[in-house]
């Protein structure tokens, strides 16, 4: 066995500079429970990059040099290394998938979530305002964008909008229904906000959840379902 | 001039050449292994703070987490958490120079710690029940008791952990040869801290 060996010297700190390393993880923690109160800073969308940077300092202090990743082969630093960057890799590309970093608000301006909003302005939205004389009962954009950011596509299938679930009715041609709520309801706006408003109510047993919805979402999701092609 | 204890060169550890640690790579396997473990068990928190992130803001119930979450409690635990880091690598340094009991000392305080900061967890866990926050409530609640009840089981696992190296000490079974065995314990009970600093900011600082 001739490439057999043993790499084992490791220099590891004296217990005096495990204090001081201890010394400055808590007061890194200090100063990050303090920035949490301090309102201006969230005004300023300053709150999340400071503390996401004494975040990444305190875990290099504890890996660095408690886990003495510093002073150890390199060979631990590889692996620890990869599994810490594929992890930050999925999160980030997940959180940039669901549209976690790219909604209004967020740290970085829309992406996924302004392509499927684009992807949904139709004709009939203006259609259906049009019907109503220009005076729509709620704003279909907004019951797009609540359609598109509350997971109703988890259940329900609507024209344009990329994914949906087949748990709920297809949405298509919503307007063209002659009833709603498995035949219960005629489709008038009127029974459409009865139902958003608390389907078991409506129709016990039915797998559509009471989503605690306000008047306003209720009337904005209206005017999304009536103005779908 | 003389050199103080604290400015004096860092000890040289050896871990002795036995049979088992002849590897190809000259590390010995046990801690190979640990840390192609921590490096997997990354993923594994990776997709739970994703789930977390992902589902950030989207609870049409209450609780939301500004009205349950409480910082400063919070913070206290994640104080004992960081502080038991301190009594682990003091145990590990003890147990390098030899000093058993200095080891079982430091060692019994990190458990202590650890069994801490599962106590506030469990208080936090039962408030919040209390408050109508459960596993099904809501999106923040899903995410939120699989995220850190994952990560309180890990430091279950720890304290358990440390307690048994605890034991083995107390029947003679490590000594200073038996170094590796109170490192790779350690190893485990930082990466727990280290995920704990990710979660605190995430979760709880930017979560609110």
């Amino acid at each position: 066995m001739a490439n057999v060996h043993l790499a084992t010297e490791e220099h590891h700190p004296p217990a005096s500079g495990y204090v001081k390393v201890a010394f400055v993880l808590v007061v890194f923690t200090a100063i990050e429970v303090a920035v949490y109160y301090i309102e201006p800073l969230r005004v300023l969308d300053l709150l999340a990059p400071i503390l996401l940077v004494l975040s990444v300092l305190k875990f290099c202090g504890i890996g660095g040099w408690y886990m003495h990743l510093k002073m150890d082969h390199k060979l631990f630093f590889v692996f620890f290394a990869a599994g810490v960057c594929l992890a930050g890799t999925v999160i980030i590309a997940l959180m940039s998938l669901f549209g976690e970093l790219t909604e209004s608000g967020k740290p970085i301006q829309s992406i996924s979530t302004a392509l499927q909003l684009e992807a949904v302005k139709t004709p009939g939205a203006l259609a259906y305002e049009d019907q109503l004389g220009g005076s729509p009962i709620g704003n279909a954009e907004l019951g797009r964008q609540f359609w598109v950011l509350r997971g109703c596509t988890g259940c329900h299938i609507a024209p344009g909008i990329p994914s949906g679930g087949q748990i709920g009715p297809n949405q298509t041609h919503f307007s063209q229904r002659p009833t709603i709520a498995g035949g219960l309801l005629a489709n008038t706006p009127a029974n459409v906000e009865l139902w958003l408003k608390d389907p078991p109510a409506v129709k016990p047993g039915t797998l559509m959840p009471n989503l605690s919805l306000t008047d306003e979402q209720i009337k904005d999701l209206t005017a999304f379902l009536y103005s779908l092609p | 001039m003389a050199v103080s204890a604290a400015e004096a060169p860092p000890p040289v550890i050896q871990h002795p050449p036995v049979a088992a640690d002849r590897t190809s790579t000259g590390l010995n396997h046990r801690k190979v292994l640990m840390w192609a473990f921590l490096g997997s068990d990354c993923m594994f928190f990776a997709s739970l703070i994703s789930n977390f992130q992902v589902q950030r803001g989207r609870s049409l119930n209450p609780p939301y987490p500004k009205d349950i979450i409480n910082i400063p409690f919070t913070s206290v635990s994640t104080f004992a958490l960081l502080m038991s880091s301190l009594m682990m690598v003091l145990a590990l340094a003890a147990i390098q120079r030899g000093d058993v009991r200095g080891m079982k000392i430091w060692i019994l305080a990190c458990a202590f710690l650890g069994a801490l900061f599962l106590g506030g967890q469990f208080y936090e866990f039962t408030g919040f029940v209390q408050s109508g926050l459960k596993l099904s409530t809501n999106l923040f609640g899903a995410s939120f008791f699989i995220l850190t009840g994952f990560h309180g089981t890990h430091v279950t696992i720890g304290v358990i952990w440390l307690i048994s190296v605890y034991y083995a000490a107390a029947r003679g079974r490590i000594t200073q040869k038996d170094s590796l065995s109170v490192e790779l314990a350690g190893l485990y009970w930082h990466f727990v801290d280290i995920v704990w600093v990710a979660i605190f900011t995430i979760v709880y600082l930017l979560g609110t």
